[in-house]
């Protein structure tokens, strides 16, 4: 079932400069899809629209059945969290703990049964014994995962990642990348992550590929990732395993597609042997 | 040549709270090569590139650039012709923007420099060209382009200086994949065509492998290893020792090695392993 | 960074950081009126003592008040030096010949100064002592307490609070930022210590004006942010912090007034 579905989308930031030029695309209850796209393309645009920030021109969205408009949104917005780009402009308040309690506070959560949930979501991203800190002692990686507990706290069933490691450094990055991946993993929870990172959308289940505003492609990793031309011509990179095939290919030598770099040597190790 | 002898400083320095950013640092970092500056979050690679430009003052030590000499307990002088010298890109760039053109911003600091109008302009024209920016962004709004585009317009500006020595620090952060590989080939366009030197500060090990010469290690303030970039990261007992990430050519080979090929130092990229395994295989 | 050090909140564990901000804003209100009150000398003494006590409960080094002080040092001399030249009362304290012009000190000069220095301290050492033993949330917390009465006469309280609390939240973020564009500024040439009046005025321009634009961008980013996770500023919300009155709020209270009818006794009825 298709727990977002969004239908000929189209939005311009100025005029006569459409951002988007009729954007649809359907995502599945509990699956990870990365929307991937070199950065004009359209693809935070679509977050925002989504999360209700910014109102389509024309087109419509449809969250878990519902259609997004002026009604719906509060209704919407509790179903779905979103982790933004820049660490430091997310952070509200002036703690760890405070920060968390900000979403439940606006959703008028019983304050003496706060604690236990922020223990409960701290404890989650690896943060509980940061609790009391200041958001200016803290690395951007944990910064964000602070963000990642303030939307869980609130129990969305989809989580958008716009950006969200784009701006941390190679730990925080890892840090990040592994708490979406348990999301997904062990709880099931819809994610649409927006990202560069081709290395991450290897691993999430399906692709969207933006491209001046237009769906360019969809589909599984290995559907996208082996149209390497293509994706060349869009300005996109292209996963190193996929890579090394492509190399060896024009050596004349045939692999199948591998996703690790440890299945990729595993590959080239028997086709040695052979 | 910039030449680190025995430097050390200290943020706030006589308060309840001080630290030691970086402690005794010796590095001469050679003339007309690409060094790459590397290590993580905190372990004062910000705090050594700032001596660069005198934007922070040895604690103790002193540091020599050319014929300018930094000490501590000296007051710098002659600080207008060491940043002519040296100019240093920060970290998103493109909040220094601030002309109403790009044009103009990027004639800016030739003209602090002592440029006429007419001369920092033409270096500006220069300077834009060289980031790839043409005519038609003279007359733009530097807050008005692309994020990719203020970056250039904004490494424009220091281009424009005529550094010798060019120090970056992060310069693709936070850009798209093409816009970093266009950002870090302009820079070795720089080195090689132009002869510029080149100090770069980053997380990304794979630009460090395949575009640095040297490569510098900091670790909480020390310098760990200094070494001819190819070599240090085909040394993986090094890495392993001190948490590198490895580029993936190298975690490749390394895979493949351990099951028993026997892939040699001279095999630097995707390409160079395809054409040894036809040979090979 | 080093030098904003000026009443920067100091976590200690004391009965003076205990206290709810609420009766700690209120003590200060109290207490500054009665500073104003024209009581004499031995009103002064009275509070400074009853200040001192304060700063001795919340653990706070006299060396940390009197580095507040400093800032002010060149406002008292100023104040000083305007009062010599301008009060002509009281007795003739020093009467001398400069370059043939007539020099007089009198006595109520230096008394006036004194007083309102006296006073200026006192405030300086009420102000740093809440600050110091207040986290700023509380404080802003607090004052959105203390203010929500005033809401039937349309004083919005939760948004000050809420404005105040988040500018409180980003003065680290913007220090950082003034010091990475002045930075960056400074590596173009320019100079930001010395130069012509043009050079000054342009030196200033290329600092405040990306301040400018990277704050509205983080103030946009900011209120996204908040959106999504459900913030309205109209809405209905609770609030994780509660503030409770405790018996020691009630003492600190009773102090405070006590200090203001003895500071109206001493100064409108002896």
């Amino acid at each position: 079932m298709a727990i977002i579905e969004v239908k000929d989308l189209h939005f311009s930031y100025e005029e006569n400069i459409e951002a988007l030029k009729g954007v649809s695309f359907s995502i599945e209850k509990g699956s990870y899809t990365t929307i991937l796209g070199h950065n004009g393309s359209g693809k935070s645009t679509i977050a925002k629209l989504i999360a209700g920030l910014l109102e389509a021109k024309s087109g419509e969205i449809y969250i878990d059945g519902q259609k997004l408009s002026i009604d719906t949104i509060a209704d919407i917005r509790k179903k779905l969290g979103i982790v933004f780009q820049n660490p430091d402009n997310q952070f509200i308040a002036s703690s760890v703990r405070e920060d968390i309690a900000f979403g439940l506070e606006n959703y008028c959560v019983d304050p003496l049964k706060m604690d236990d949930i922020i223990d409960k979501y701290a404890g989650l991203v690896g943060m509980k014994e940061n609790l009391d800190k200041e958001p200016s002692n803290l690395s951007g990686g944990q910064k964000q995962r602070v963000a990642i507990a303030g939307i869980l706290a609130m129990h969305p069933s989809i989580i958008i990642f716009d950006e969200a490691t784009s701006m941390l450094d190679p730990t925080g990055k890892e840090e990040i990348k592994k708490i979406i991946y348990d999301l997904h993993g062990d709880d099931k929870r819809t994610i649409l992550s927006i990202t560069h990172d081709i290395e991450e959308a290897l691993k999430s289940d399906y692709i969207i590929v933006m491209n001046e505003g237009k769906v360019y492609k969809c589909g599984k990793p290995h559907e996208i990732f082996s149209d390497t031309k293509g994706l060349r011509d869009i300005g996109l990179d292209i996963p190193f395993t996929y890579k090394v095939k492509e190399a060896l290919e024009k050596e004349g030598i045939k692999i199948p597609y591998t996703d690790t770099i440890e299945e990729l040597a595993e590959v080239l190790w028997s086709n040695l042997k052979a | 040549m910039v030449k680190f002898e025995s430097l050390s400083y200290i943020y706030a320095k006589d308060m309840p709270y001080a630290t030691t950013a970086i402690e005794d640092i010796d590095l001469e970092i050679a003339k007309g090569k690409i060094t790459a500056i590397i290590g993580k979050t905190g372990s004062g690679k910000s705090t050594l590139i700032q001596h660069l430009n005198a934007l922070l003052l040895p604690t103790k030590g002193k540091l020599v650039i050319e014929d300018h000499v930094i000490e501590a307990d000296k007051k710098a002088t002659d600080l207008k012709a060491l940043r002519k010298k040296v100019g240093l890109v920060f970290q998103f760039s493109e909040y220094q923007l601030f002309e109403e053109t790009i044009l103009k911003d990027v004639a800016f600091g030739p003209k602090n420099f002592g440029l006429s109008e007419e001369e920092a302009i033409k270096k500006a024209k220069e300077a834009l060209k060289l980031v790839g920016l043409d005519e038609t962004y003279y007359t733009r709004s530097p807050l008005d382009v692309s994020g990719g585009q203020k970056r250039r317009a904004a490494i424009a500006g220091i281009l424009a200086i005529e550094p010798e020595i060019i120090v970056l620090d992060e310069p693709t952060a936070g850009l798209d994949p093409r816009g970093s590989k266009e950002m870090i080939e302009l820079f070795y366009r720089l080195n090689k065509d132009l002869h510029k030197t080149i100090i770069l500060v980053t997380h990304d090990n794979e630009i460090v492998y395949n575009y640095a010469d040297e490569v510098v290690l900091l670790d909480k303030g020390h310098i760990i290893e200094k070494k001819e970039a190819k070599a240090f990261f085909e040394d993986t007992a090094l890495l392993d020792e001190l948490d590198i990430l490895r580029p993936q050519i190298i975690a490749l080979k390394e895979a493949l090695n351990k099951k028993g090929a026997s892939i040699g130092d001279d095999v630097h990229s995707i390409d160079d392993l395809a054409k040894y395994w036809r040979q090979h295989g | 960074m080093d030098k904003i050090v000026f009443g920067k909140y100091i976590p200690l564990d004391t009965p003076i950081h205990a206290l709810d901000p609420r009766a700690k804003i209120l003590a200060m209100l109290v207490v500054l009126v009665a500073i104003f009150l024209p009581a004499g000398w031995l009103g002064y003494l009275f509070i400074g003592i009853a200040i001192g006590i304060v700063i001795i409960l919340a653990k706070i080094k006299f060396k940390v008040i009197l580095r507040a002080f400093k800032p002010m040092m060149f406002m008292m001399i100023f104040l000083l030096v305007i009062n010599i030249l301008s009060v002509k009362e009281g007795t003739v304290l020093v009467d001398f010949d400069i370059f043939g012009h007539d020099f007089t000190i009198y006595a109520d000069a230096i008394f006036d100064t004194l007083y309102i220095i006296v006073r200026l301290l006192l405030m300086i050492m009420i102000t740093t002592v809440l600050t110091m033993t207040t986290k700023p949330l509380d404080l802003t917390l607090g004052i959105e307490y203390l203010l929500t009465p005033f809401k039937v006469i349309h004083v919005p309280a939760h948004e000050i609070a809420m404005m105040i609390s988040i500018a409180l939240r980003f003065i680290p973020t913007i220090i950082e930022e003034t010091m990475r564009i002045m930075n960056a500024q400074k590596s173009r040439g320019v100079d930001f210590e010395e130069g012509k009046l043009s050079e000054k005025i342009s030196a200033i321009v290329s600092l405040i004006v990306p301040l400018f634009s990277v704050s509205l961008q983080r103030a946009d980013e900011l209120a996204n942010a908040m959106e999504a996770r459900g913030y309205a500023p109209d809405g209905k919300r609770t609030r994780y912090r509660r503030l409770k009155y405790a018996f020691r709020d009630i003492v600190l209270l009773g102090g405070a007034i006590a200090i203001l009818v003895m500071m109206i006794i001493l100064a409108f009825v002896i």
